[in-house]
Parts: C-alpha cells; structure tokens; sequence
C-alpha cells in the first residue's frame, strides 16, 4: 500500500478537476436540483450565508450541479466564469474535499487550493463574505489537517479568526461564520489549554458556547452546525455534556436533507449514532 | 439507544488504527486504509481525527497512561520472581504498542509531540529499573556497586527499548505478526533480566536460570 503521509512532505498543488475523476457521492436519497429548482430553495440553501442567487445561465446550472453532489462537474463549470464563479468553485471544492475525498494528502491540498483561491479574492475585495468565510473554512479544515498546534504555530490561527469575525460585522447574520468561529475557540482552547488560549488568541469556552447557540438560531437546519456544536461541547467540557450532545446528534440524524451536503452531514450524524 | 456514541466511533477508529499500524507499521497505514477497514466514510474519519499526526497521538497518551501505571510497580520489586513478572508485564505492554517502537526514528522526526515525550518515557524507564535495582538490594538479593547502578539501569532500559527492533530485524516479515508475541516478549524479558546475573545473590541467580528454562522452552534455541 502506497505511504500517505502528507506531512513528511508539503503536499502539492492539487491537480484540476479535470485532470482526475473526483470520488462520488454515495448517497440515492440525495435531493436533486435543476437551475429553476434551485432558485426556488435558494433561500432554504444559501439563507445561512447570505449569497445572492446567479442569473440563470451555466453558472447557475453549476450550482444545481452542487447542491445535487456533482462536486466535480460543479468546479469544472464554476472555473470557466472567472471571479463570477469563485464562489461556486471554492465551496464545493471545500465541501468535496471534507466530506468525500479519500486521501488525506490530496484532500489537504484542495483545501490549500481552496484557501490561496480566496485569499487573492479578498485581496481585490477585501469585504467579499463569501470570500472571506471559505478562506476561513478551507485553512480552518486545513489546520486541522497537519494538527491545530502545529498550524496556530503557523500562523493559521489569527488569519481563520480575523477573516470569521470581519465575516460576522459585515453580516450579523451569517449562521455558518458564527458556528466555525465557535469551531476556532474550542479547538484552540481543547489544543493549548484554555489560559494559553485566552492570552494568545482570546480564546474562551464562553465565547464559543455563545457562538454556537447563535449560529443554531440563526439556522436552527444545520446539521452541521448541530453536530460541530456537539462535538465542541465534547471538547470543551467533556463526558459531563454527553447527554446534551448525544441530542444535538439526534436533532441533526432526524434533519431532512435540503441538498448533498446536508445529505453527507445527517449521515455523518447517523453513522455516530448507530454505531 | 446507546449513550456514548460521538465517541464510540472515536474509539473504533483507534483500535482499528493501532491493530493496523501494529501489523504493517505506521509509515504504511493511510487514514484511508483505516477508515476502509472500519467501513467508513473517509469524511466520518476525517470528523475524529482531521489529521493522522491526532490518531498517533491519542495512541501514544494511551500508551503513556499504561506505561507511568506499570512502572510505578517497580517500587514493589524484591527479588527475581517479581522482576521477572514486571519485566513482562512491560514487554506485554510494549507489544501492544508496538508501532510506536518498531519505526520510533521515523515517528520521532515527524512528530513533535513524540519527540518531547519519547525522552521523558526514558527517563521514566531509568528510573523505573533504579527502583528495581535499590528494591533487591534492600531485600539483599543484589550486590552492586553503587557506581555500577545507572549503566545496568541504563543497559536494560535499551535492550527493553530496542529488543523487538532486534527481532524484526531478525526477521521482517513475521517478527511483529500476532503468532509471534510469546516468544518475542519471553526472549525481551528474559534478556533484559539476564543483565541483573552477574550481581545476584547465588540462590537468586539460580532462580533466574530456573524461571528461564521454565518459560522460554522451545524458544530457547531461538536466542542462542
């Protein structure tokens, strides 16, 4: 079996979409959307973010392709349209490379791709949410990858946290921003203790608690954001919130999928459940 | 429906990850192989441990939590029977973990982690095998010159560190597998404690001839 390890070597560029096939999504059940479709519950869909629907045309045809899980037919469409496609292009390659790509050091580099790809976006507009908040979700996904200590030592840390809270002035109602800023206080102060995490990055358990309960009511859908709630109290407070987030888990397993995604969350929550 | 879910998968992920590193060795184990052979999705896997360098981690703090328990035994040595016992209490526990000292170089350089604790549990052996040693010789089965006492404690601490890479160099392709853990903890120990020979008391060491015939058996052939 081929070693691989991504962190004895840099991981390197990886290759576009094209270049090799993109495992699927496995999932039947999986809401399928066409471009009429998909400005119907685009509210339902992007209300979290507050990303305004694309004209009709390929690109929004790209964005069907998305929420239905054709990750990869969805970058490929997304790339032909410039900066217009960027977010379509990072989201979904963000989403591909969470949830569904096998290797770890391929999945880190579409997530270092996904990052360099929207910090040159927010070089040019430096309020972009979309922009800002997936930078901040591909090097959080990323730091998390080659071990949070060692990205906070990178620096990673301050660029996430900086990019979520401009994410969250510009747009107070952001569910997703405030859930992965929660993600940040816990995982730092879970990784370097809560005193280092306070005096380094303002870090604290109060903080992300708040954050997360916001989040969830902003978008109280969010299998996501239900099941990173529950694994932050896990984190943060330990077996004494097992009961609390065995709920939470059950909250996000019994969610009805509005898209692939939500569809690769309720099965991450039902796979922890009936295991 | 059970109570500890979120954290039973976390816990299947670990065994299924330690059972594969152990046979094959780390540098070998991607995450995608582990979250193959639990049937898993690689994004469940991902969930747990985002990064291999967590999984090895939490291993290794497994591992260190046995370890700091078992060495805290050495305070009740006194003679060669309970040194025998602790030794392969020890070996047993080594075994388990076996990954972390089959490729211990490599881990060590791409871990920092490791890299830091890997030094204390050295110590920690030291002084472990210094108890040992003050423990016979309060019980007058030892005589040892007390400027002998740290290379003896130091000499055992390296052939209990490096005896399996000793019998997977001997022979690669089987030495680690399941089959063999009898007689490589019995040769481990015994020639860890075969360094204590030249210090015993006369009725110890004869003891110490009598334990090892009686365990290692056919296995005797193998260390000759």
């Amino acid at each position: 079996m081929p070693p691989s390890d991504p962190l004895s070597s840099p991981p390197v560029d990886a290759p576009p979409p094209s270049a090799e096939i993109w495992a699927r999504q496995p999932y039947r059940d999986t809401p399928r959307f066409d471009a009429a479709g998909l400005l119907e519950h685009w509210p339902r869909l992007h209300g979290s973010q507050g990303l305004p629907p694309p004209p009709p045309g390929p690109l929004a045809d790209g964005w069907a392709l998305y929420h239905s899980g054709d990750f990869q037919e969805a970058v490929t469409i997304a790339l032909q349209h410039g900066s217009a496609g960027l977010p379509l292009a990072n989201e979904a390659t963000a989403i591909y490379a969470n949830y569904l790509e096998p290797r770890e050091g391929a999945r880190l580099a579409l997530f270092r791709q996904v990052a360099e790809r929207a910090a040159a976006q927010v070089e040019v507009e430096p309020d972009n949410c979309h922009a800002l908040y997936w930078q901040a979700y591909a090097l959080g996904r990323y730091g998390q990858g080659i071990s949070v200590a060692r990205a906070l030592a990178q620096g990673l840390g301050t660029r996430v946290k900086n990019a979520l809270e401009r994410v969250i002035q510009l747009q107070p109602h952001h569910a997703d921003a405030h859930v992965a800023l929660a993600i940040f206080h816990a995982e730092v102060i879970d990784k370097v203790g809560a005193l280092v995490g306070r005096m380094t990055y303002g870090a604290r358990a109060e903080t992300a608690i708040e954050l997360f309960e916001r989040g969830l009511q902003l978008n109280p859908q969010s299998a996501a954001g239900l099941i990173e709630y529950a694994r932050g109290l896990l984190m943060l407070e330990g077996d004494a919130r097992m009961a609390e987030a065995m709920r939470l888990y059950e909250r996000a397993a019994n969610l009805e999928p509005a898209d692939a995604r939500e569809r690769l969350d309720v099965e991450l929550a039902r796979a922890g459940l009936s295991d | 429906m059970a109570k500890k879910a979120p954290r039973r998968t976390a816990q299947r992920i670990l065994e299924a990850a330690l059972d594969l590193f152990n046979r094959f060795g780390e540098p070998n184990v991607s995450t995608t192989l582990v979250a193959g052979e639990l049937n898993i999705s690689p994004g469940n896997l991902y969930y747990h441990y985002p990064a291999k360098d967590e999984l090895i981690n939490r291993l290794y703090e497994g591992y260190e939590v046995e370890l700091n328990e078992l060495l805290q035994a050495s305070e009740g040595v006194k003679d060669v029977e309970d040194a025998w016992f602790f030794m392969h209490s020890l070996f047993e526990l080594i075994w388990r973990y076996r990954f972390l000292y089959r490729d211990l170089n490599d881990l060590l350089s791409k871990n920092r982690h490791l890299e830091t604790q890997f030094q204390v549990v050295l110590k920690n052996k030291v002084r472990a095998i210094r108890t040992l040693l003050a423990g016979m010789s309060r019980a007058g089965h030892l005589d040892i010159d007390p400027r002998e006492v740290d290379t003896l404690a130091h000499s055992m601490v390296v052939v209990l560190t490096y005896w399996l890479s000793y019998e997977y160099v001997r022979n690669p392709r089987e030495a680690l597998e399941p089959a063999h853990a009898q007689g490589a903890m019995l040769r481990g120990a015994h020639h860890t404690l075969h360094l204590l020979a030249p210090y015993l008391a006369i009725e110890q060491r004869r003891h110490l001839l009598t334990l090892s015939n009686a365990y290692t058996g056919d296995d005797q052939t193998a260390t000759v």
